[in-house]
Parts: C-alpha cells; structure tokens; sequence
C-alpha cells in the first residue's frame, strides 16, 4: 500500500513539473520534486545518496510537460533498480537525456499543434451555432473534457507504461502510437475551423464587399507572415491596420 | 478563464465572446522548449475584464472598445512575456542554491525550492494583473473623450479582422500543401452549406 502511496505522490506532483523552470536547467527543479517520494521511499535515512539523487535529477531535463509522466514512470523503476544493485546510475542519466528530443517534438506535435487547437476552434465553432447560456455553458464543459481525455491519458497511462517497460519505453515514443489521437483531433480541428469559416463568411460578411476583403486579407496576411517566422506581434497588428483603412475608404465612398 | 472571468463579473455572454476569439490568435505561438512566447492567456484574461468593464459605456462608439482592447492585449501579452523570461532567470538562482547547498553537503530541499518558485511567480503574476487593470481602467475612463461617434465606421471591421487572424494563426499550425488544400477545400464547403441553411 504505501508503494502505491509513493506513485500516487509522483502524479500528484507532476502537475507541477514545470515550477522553477529556467534557462540553465529547464524542468529539472520540477522533474527532481515529482521524483522526491522516490528519494525518499529508498534513502530516506542515507543524507549522502539522497543528495545523490537529487543531484542526478537536477541535471538539464526537458520535456513536454504532460509527456514527462513516461519518463518520471521510468525512472522511477529505473531508481529502484539501482538502490537494488541492478543498475548503474550512468545508464539512468543517459537514458534520461535520451527521451528529451522524442519527449519535446511528440509532445509539441501532439498536443501544442493538434489537440489545443481542435479543442479551441470546436469551441468557437459551438459558440456561432448555440446561443442559449446554458446550451454554450454545456459546450464548455465538453470542450473540457475533450482536451483533458488525452491529457489524462498521457499522464496517468503514460507514468503507468514507463514503470512496467523501464528502458523499453522508448520503443513507445513513436508518433505512430499516438496516431489516433492525432488524426482525430486535426479532424476536428480542420472541420472545425473551416466551418467558422464558413459560419463569419455567410453570417458577418454576408454580401458587404469590404468586409470579405478584410476578412480574407486578414487570414491571408497573418497565415503569410507567420510562415515566414515575421514578428507574432506584425501578425495580429497588421491585419487591424488594413480594416481600419478600408473603414476608412468606405466612409469616404 | 475568461468564461469564469464572465460567470464571476455576471456577463458571460460577452466575456466569453471577447475571450474565444481573443484567444484564438495565440494558438499559432506554440511554446516550443524555451521559445519566448507572447503571454497571450493572461492577456486575453485581463483584457476580458476590461471589455466587461467598460462594454456598456462603449455601446455608442461600435466596435471601439473591442479595438482598442485588443491592442491593449497585445501590449500586455508581449510584457507578460518578458516578465516570464526574468522569472526564468530569476529561477536560475534558485537552481544554483539548490546545488551549492547539495555541495555543501546539507540535505537538498527541492520541494521547499518548487514552492518557492511558484509562489514567487504567482506573487509577482499577480501583482502585474493588478496594475495592468488598474492601467486599463484608467485608459478607458478617459480615452473615449478623444473619439467622436462620427468615427465609428473605421472600426466597424474591427470582429471581422480580428476572426480572420485568429483564422489565419490557427492554419499556420497546420502544416503542409495537401493539408493548406484540404482546408482551402473544406472552408468552401463551409461557406457553400451556411449559405444554403
């Protein structure tokens, strides 16, 4: 029972992985005090090795915040194994900086890219179509939903699969195994967004000439220097610029 | 946060209506490893409370506020970001306390150290959304002296603009020319099945 108590303290205290965060060491003062019950269960009364441990999981770590939940799994295990003389603390230090790069682009690319944006613009798209407070205050709490189910998934099965596979895990760490998550959510993310589209083309713009051509410019110009890595700020500010002007052109005609 | 926001000012409505689409502009900022990224949910939370705020002394001036809002946002999510590269820096410190203390060989207090850092975030955080407020309403009490109702229809495109960019940022995250054709495709669709409904 208190085993179970330990992993349950190491979940609990990854939702606050990302405190401390700096430029010298990234996650690393979050990711060592999610590991702390570990440290603690294995030497509580040894001061040397602990400090030993804290040492190690000190070192530079990063990692998408949700995704760590694999690699506070492992190492978990991994600790155990060497506070049972059956593995080496090199190997548990290399094995860590290994899972940075996959942890950081799947992570990134599942969730920053796909998920956060489905979930946003579905939003959006059910507060055009319901108009009712409890109707869009019922939407809200889907959405919820909708983005915490793979959240919790990565995290609660994510430290789950890290404990039992250990080294293996990284075998895991493919974008193919997370694939269903990914292509349900661009789905709806795609769907989403051109229905909004849609829904402000027919409903906001409607036949008004000036307001197609800021709406459309607007897109245009935002989508154009996003991709060529302009300034955000340039982004957001100059389509308001345009439809300023054209305000202004269409008062005068 | 800005449908609580609304829930705990009694306007969801038009909390939520600022908030979705404000905050449909910082999805294109991924916050990739240590990319400095706009502060664009705590901007989006304190300009919520100010277009709350002053929406209806703002009624006969159009789409101002909204405007002027935004512009507001923007300003406050680019020093919320530098404020979150100082705390980031500021962290720095406490990393090397931590190890010298371990060098020292004293028992390492990370948990102490986490809690440190996160209260010290919050505290400061918290003390910026206050001025930024204050700012704000001292902004939008007088600012509208300077306007005429009679400029009304240069902002009139003000929602449309700010849709399109949120639009256009949400895109941008989707990569790749099969997908820019999916999308180009699938919007036609969406303004065909509109306008036949």
């Amino acid at each position: 029972m208190r085993r179970y108590l330990t992993y349950i303290k190491i979940f609990l205290r990854s939702f606050f992985v990302q405190s401390g965060w700096n430029y010298k060491s990234m996650l690393s003062i979050g990711f060592c005090f999610a590991l702390l019950p570990v440290a603690k269960k294995l030497y509580k009364n040894d001061i040397v090795k602990y400090n030993q441990f804290v040492r190690r999981h000190l070192g530079f770590f990063n990692a998408h915040p949700y995704f760590t939940a694999y690699a506070l799994g492992a190492i978990t295990r991994l600790e155990e194994d060497v506070a049972r003389n059956k593995g080496s603390e090199v190997q548990v230090e290399r094995f860590k900086n290994a899972l940075i790069g996959p942890f950081g682009a799947l992570g990134d690319q599942i969730f920053w890219a796909t998920v956060k944006p489905a979930t946003f613009t579905l939003g959006v798209l059910a507060f055009l179509l319901v108009e009712s407070f409890s109707a869009r205050l019922t939407f809200l709490m889907l959405l919820g939903i909708l983005y915490n189910l793979p959240h919790l998934y990565v995290r609660i099965f994510g430290m789950l699969q890290g404990y039992q596979q250990g080294f293996s895990i990284c075998k895991h760490l493919k974008i193919d195994n997370f694939k269903f998550i990914k292509k349900t959510y661009l789905i709806v993310g795609i769907l989403s967004i051109c229905l909004v589209v849609g829904y402000i083309g027919t409903f906001w713009v409607g036949n008004d000439l000036f307001a197609m051509l800021v709406f459309v410019s607007s897109i245009i110009v935002s989508v154009y220097l996003k991709s060529k890595k302009a300034k955000t700020y340039l982004a957001m500010l100059l389509p308001l610029l345009i439809a300023i002007i054209v305000g202004l052109i269409k008062s005068r005609i | 946060m800005c449908s609580a926001i609304g829930l705990f000012l009694g306007d969801f409505q038009t909390a939520i209506y600022f908030g979705l689409f404000v905050q449909l502009i910082w999805l294109g900022n991924l916050p990739v490893g240590a990319s400095i990224t706009p502060e664009g949910n705590l901007a989006s939370a304190i300009g919520c409370v100010l277009y709350v705020q002053f929406n209806e002394s703002y009624i006969a001036f159009g789409q101002l506020l909204l405007l002027i809002v935004f512009f507001y946002t923007i300003i406050v999510s680019y020093f919320g970001g530098q404020l979150d590269v100082a705390m980031r820096k500021f962290n720095i410190r406490l990393f090397n306390y931590t190890i010298s203390s371990i060098n020292d060989q004293k028992k390492a207090n990370v948990g102490k150290i986490a809690f440190l850092a996160l209260l010290l975030q919050y505290s400061v955080l918290f003390i910026f959304i206050l001025l930024t407020i204050h700012a704000g309403n001292l902004l939008f009490s007088n600012i509208s002296d300077f306007f005429s109702e009679e400029y009304t229809p240069l902002w009139q495109y003000t929602n449309v603009a700010i849709v399109g960019v949120g639009v256009g940022m949400v895109m941008s995250v989707y990569k790749g020319r099969d997908l820019k054709k999916i999308i180009l495709a699938v919007s036609i669709f969406g303004l065909i099945l509109f306008k036949i409904i």
